[in-house]
């Protein structure tokens, strides 16, 4: 608690495109009320001064790209009593983690000459990757309306609640035709929904930037996405294109492609 | 009861006119490649002669997301919105099918009974349904196969295509006859050369519509099959996603959730349509889950639908309107699962006959 009684909260960035930090910003309709609840102490984006910590409740965006984002992110966690990571970047490694897929130092010579060797880059890990995550909001943006009910959740002393089912659930009950029918490579079975299936809504192919849904049936969604001509290399791009850190789990390991 | 009319097909659009002085109209409307039902705010986009929607009609009967009350803890308040709803302009459903009507019919037994569901009623009562004969299969629907090809209640006007660019209108209730006082001068009274057109109608459906699958004996088959590996080899295409439910008329699972506003204070209590493929839709306090395996609430969905209601309603739970095997990402096919099931067992014991 800080001295006005109220939970400090500290919102951090780290690589990534700072969309997250900006869609709290964002939040015009609910940002003074959430202020009215909260002590936003630290929070480069928004705020001239910032205290140093602790915080009841870190917000971390963005993925671990340099071995020095390590050691700030363990001192986050150390003052922190309950750490949310919110956005794709910090929950599955994010579009920056792509640059996992090449060769680190080919790049690195590409994009900075000769003098590459002093560029601090690390393969890109997701913050679960490297301290304790409490919660996770994920999606590419992280959803607005989720990140408000995780802070009214978080106040209350209740988990905050992300939907455990795929996608396809949602656009069901929104009606939307079905993507996948008309020939769109479409992640809606297997990723985690809470989005309300945005891209699908406005006949966008979801691009699975929510992750795996819990359970999410992999083997099933290669064969759907074959069935409607996608090749392995189309099946492993939709894969790993938001949430790269899927490749180390177990479950992808041992999918046929 | 009130005898048969025909009016011109053509006409429809002035009925819809008429009643929209009274009602908000739906129907059937294009969505991309499909139809759903939705308003009918000009009567040129309703299509009465469709396929089928992507959702039933049970959307206006428990709408997907619906706030029941509002509680408010510093004042000591709690307000529900059954007066509101009550109070709500009257509805007109256009071109419902039979298997709908059906799927309806279900509902009005789940929510109706010992503990009558006032919210589900209050839309209901406040309906007008024009249901509409299908003479032709559609692309995934068994409905003769599930006896839902016909009607005897759950319509206040019923419209058979007939001859001549016809429909020939039976009344079902008073409400059927409300609506048709509404645009008198498009209905006539059907005499004798009608009846025949309507004859032939029925007779073209009966040649038309194809029996494909065999539910006689399906509860035994189900029986029978509890602990089959079937359901372990069917389930591995479900990905558990719950587009099955979504759309399936006779569906009603539903949760409960608070949605608090950001002064902690009040809330909208709210229902939303729940799945039994969801991971924690049988997940209870502490922790266990009695449907914990995906694979098991693939086959639970199964016997609820195919054994359960039917132990509850006495009617089987489906009204073979096909729209979760249209939905299923994977493809899977309700009818293909009926018809696996059956086949597992060559010489069934069945009460029916033992075929």
């Amino acid at each position: 608690m800080g001295n006005n009684g109220k939970p400090t909260v500290g919102i951090f960035g780290f690589t990534g495109c700072a969309g997250c930090q900006l869609n709290i910003l964002n939040l015009e309709d609910h940002l003074l009320d959430i202020i009215s609840l909260v002590d936003i102490t630290s929070w480069v984006m928004a705020k001239a001064e910032n205290d140093d910590g602790p915080w009841d409740v870190a917000f971390v965006e963005g993925s671990i790209a340099k071995s020095t984002d390590i050691e700030r992110l363990k001192k986050i966690r150390e003052k922190s009593g309950v750490l949310v990571a919110i956005g794709a970047c910090a929950t599955h490694g994010g579009l920056p983690a792509l640059r996992n897929l090449a060769d680190t130092d080919e790049w690195k010579k590409e994009v900075y000459g000769d003098d590459y060797e002093r560029i601090d880059a690390i393969d890109i890990k997701p913050v679960s990757h490297y301290v304790k995550v409490d919660y996770s909001l994920p999606g590419c943006p992280m959803d607005k309306a989720e990140f408000v009910e995780a802070v009214k959740a978080l106040l209350i002393g209740k988990t905050p609640y992300i939907p455990q089912y795929s996608v396809c659930g949602e656009c069901k009950a929104k009606e939307n035709v079905c993507l996948l029918k008309e020939g769109k490579f479409c992640m809606g079975p297997v990723v985690q929904a809470g989005c309300d299936a945005l891209c699908p809504t406005y006949g966008a192919a979801c691009e699975g930037c929510r992750g795996p849904a819990p359970e999410a049936n992999w083997a099933a969604e290669v064969e759907i996405l074959k069935k409607i001509g996608a090749t392995s290399e189309d099946v492993k791009r939709k894969f790993l294109k938001y949430c790269p850190s899927v490749a180390d789990m177990e479950e992808f390991k041992e999918l046929e492609f | 009861m009130s005898p048969p009319y025909v009016m011109k097909r053509t006409d429809i659009k002035k009925l819809v006119e008429a009643a929209s002085n009274e009602y908000d109209v739906f129907g059937p409307v294009k969505k991309r490649s499909k139809h759903v039902f939705g308003k009918i705010d000009n009567p040129d986009n309703l299509v009465m002669d469709y396929d089928s929607t992507i959702l039933s009609p049970r959307k206006y009967f428990q709408p997907q997301n619906e706030v029941m009350m509002s509680f408010d803890l510093e004042e000591n308040k709690v307000e529900d919105t059954l007066d509101e709803l009550r109070a709500m302009r009257p509805r007109l459903l256009m071109a419902v099918h039979s298997c709908d009507l059906n799927g309806i019919l279900h509902l009005d037994r789940v929510f109706g009974g010992e503990y009558t569901d006032k919210y589900y009623f209050a839309r209901r009562e406040k309906t007008t349904i024009v249901g509409i004969n299908c003479l032709d299969s559609c692309e995934y629907g068994f409905c003769r196969s599930m006896n839902t090809h016909h009607v005897v209640e759950g319509y206040d006007l019923f419209l058979t295509p007939i001859s001549g660019d016809r429909y020939y209108v039976q009344v079902g209730t008073a409400k059927g006859e409300h609506l048709v006082h509404m645009a008198r001068d498009i209905f006539q009274e059907a005499g004798p050369e009608d009846f025949g057109a309507f004859k032939a109608a029925l007779k073209h459906k009966n040649e038309s519509l194809p029996h494909e699958v065999d539910v006689e004996g399906i509860n035994e088959y189900l029986d029978l099959s509890f602990h089959h590996e079937f359901w372990d080899k069917m389930a591995e295409d479900c990905v558990n996603c719950g587009a099955c439910a979504m759309v399936c008329p006779t569906c009603y699972c539903y949760d409960v959730v608070d949605d608090l506003d950001l002064s902690l204070t009040s809330a909208d209590r709210t229902r939303k349509w729940d799945a039994c493929l969801f991971q924690e839709f049988a997940l209870v306090a502490g922790g266990h889950n009695f449907r914990e395996s995906p694979a098991a609430r693939f086959k639970y969905r199964f016997y609820h639908k195919m054994r359960g209601f039917a132990h509850d309603q006495g009617i089987l739970g489906c009204t073979g309107c096909g729209r979760c095997t249209a939905a299923c990402p994977s493809d899977i096919s309700i009818k293909d699962v009926l018809k696996e099931l059956s086949g597992i067992w060559e010489v069934a014991p069945t009460a029916q006959g033992g075929k």
